[in-house]
């Protein structure tokens, strides 16, 4: 078969047709994995790994391939744990893979336990890593500026986890009742507050605003909200306040949670 | 990353030939990109920098397995087209013509076939089969002739053979 006459229209036609016949091999999770690798070098060399990613980075990030959402820098059980939560969705499924110890759940000045208390078996319940503390201890380990949503339906939080031992590494606080509370978790809402800003804390993979992650005003401020979905069963609201980097957790609209986070003082 | 991984794993794909060296490569791309992120010039497009960093991977896989180039193009001989001919005459026809391309490409220079690669198969902008050749923009329609002039002379080399 002779073709020296081919015109170059001709050849990129067959060409592109050749193109559409490779069957490419399914493409696999990269960006999980790549993300598990960069998880584990923050977890290794921690103080390396924040020089290297200064929060200017973040804004030439954001030019390209812009934000995301995930992993608190919290303690190497909570990541793993906050990871899932945001990654498969496990929040409300009840895969949490680093649970506090018994030992320390049942200790006596803990408060009372909102997951136990709704007769949640354990297997159900998300669970939360670090040491569960007492909402004293708590107000004491944030130097006495432990921020609290100021809703009457929420009450005060049923249990609260610190992923450390110093104030930098943050707390988890776990609310048992007030709003919706999905599939049979028993849990409500759960607040996470880490000093510093929201880039370090919460944003580590990336994903495009506008999408995934929009962005919101709460009280003035910036803030960013990302929507269930099926994956990832509940509602993400992040902002900064009074220098924390919060982050919400609750199966209720939008407007509500943004109403939630501006009772936050 | 997400929105990017199925174009990069492609990408690295076709320079492997092999699916877990393009996975490989394609991971180590991204977190060498994440880590260059500072040195990532604002302003500019982010795709053809990053696939510039997963071409290089994947060469440098390749490169490690002594592969030989041009096993990327195996997987379209097993492929049907969407459009199949009619008649099993016009099928016979169809898969004797890939076949002749397919072995026209394989016969040329591996920057042709990635020049080939990138702009018809993978249906890149000639921004980023740029970063993937490492030349200049303006240079890739020019490299492009080229190929193409180059694979019009394998296939007549093919036709006088048989």
């Amino acid at each position: 078969m002779r073709r020296r006459e081919m015109p170059d229209r001709e050849l990129e036609r067959e060409l592109r047709e050749l193109g559409s016949l490779i069957d490419y091999p399914p493409t696999p999770n990269v960006a999980r994995a790549t993300r598990d690798v960069l998880d584990e070098a923050a977890h290794e060399q921690p103080r390396r790994f924040r020089r290297a990613f200064p929060t200017m980075r973040w804004a030439a990030a954001a030019a390209a391939f812009v934000l995301v959402v995930a992993v608190p820098t919290l303690s190497p059980g909570l990541r793993a744990t906050v990871s899932d939560w945001f990654v498969a969705g496990t929040l409300y499924q009840g895969t949490g893979v680093d649970a506090g110890s018994p030992e320390r759940q049942s200790e006596a000045d803990a408060p009372a336990a909102g997951v136990s208390k709704s007769g949640t078996s354990p297997a159900q319940a998300p669970q939360f890593s670090g040491e569960r503390i007492s909402l004293r201890e708590a107000r004491a380990r944030m130097d006495g500026a432990l921020l609290l949503p100021r809703k009457p339906e929420l009450g005060k939080p049923d249990e609260v986890y610190a992923p450390g031992t110093s104030r930098k590494e943050g707390l988890v606080l776990v609310y048992g009742g007030g709003l919706p509370s999905p599939g049979d978790t028993g849990i409500s809402l759960v607040l996470t507050e880490v000093p510093g800003d929201l880039e370090p804390a919460y944003l580590r993979e990336k994903t495009t605003v506008g999408s995934e992650l929009q962005r919101v005003s709460v009280d003035g401020g910036p803030g960013y909200w990302r929507s269930a979905g099926n994956r990832r069963p509940v509602h993400v609201l992040l902002w900064k306040q009074g220098g924390v980097a919060l982050r919400l957790e609750a199966d209720v609209q939008r407007e509500q949670a943004i109403r939630i986070a501006e009772s936050v003082r | 990353m997400r929105g990017y991984q199925e174009v990069a794993f492609r990408t690295a794909y076709l320079i492997t030939g092999d699916a877990s060296e393009a996975e490989e490569a394609t991971q180590e791309a991204f977190v060498k990109a994440y880590r260059a992120l500072g040195r990532f010039r604002s302003g500019a497009r982010f795709r053809p920098w990053l696939l510039a960093i997963v071409a290089n991977e994947a060469r440098n896989q390749r490169r490690a397995a002594a592969r030989r180039a041009g096993l990327f193009l195996r997987a379209a001989r097993e492929g049907t087209p969407e459009n199949s001919p009619s008649s099993p005459e016009a099928a016979v026809l169809a898969a004797e013509r890939r076949e002749e391309l397919l072995e026209a490409l394989d016969g040329l220079r591996e920057q042709a076939r990635w020049a080939i690669g990138c702009r018809y198969f993978l249906g890149l902008s000639e921004e980023e089969t740029a970063a993937i050749l490492g030349c200049a923009r303006g240079t890739v329609k020019s490299r492009l002739s080229r190929a193409l002039k180059s694979l019009r002379a394998e296939i007549a080399k093919e036709g006088d053979a048989r």
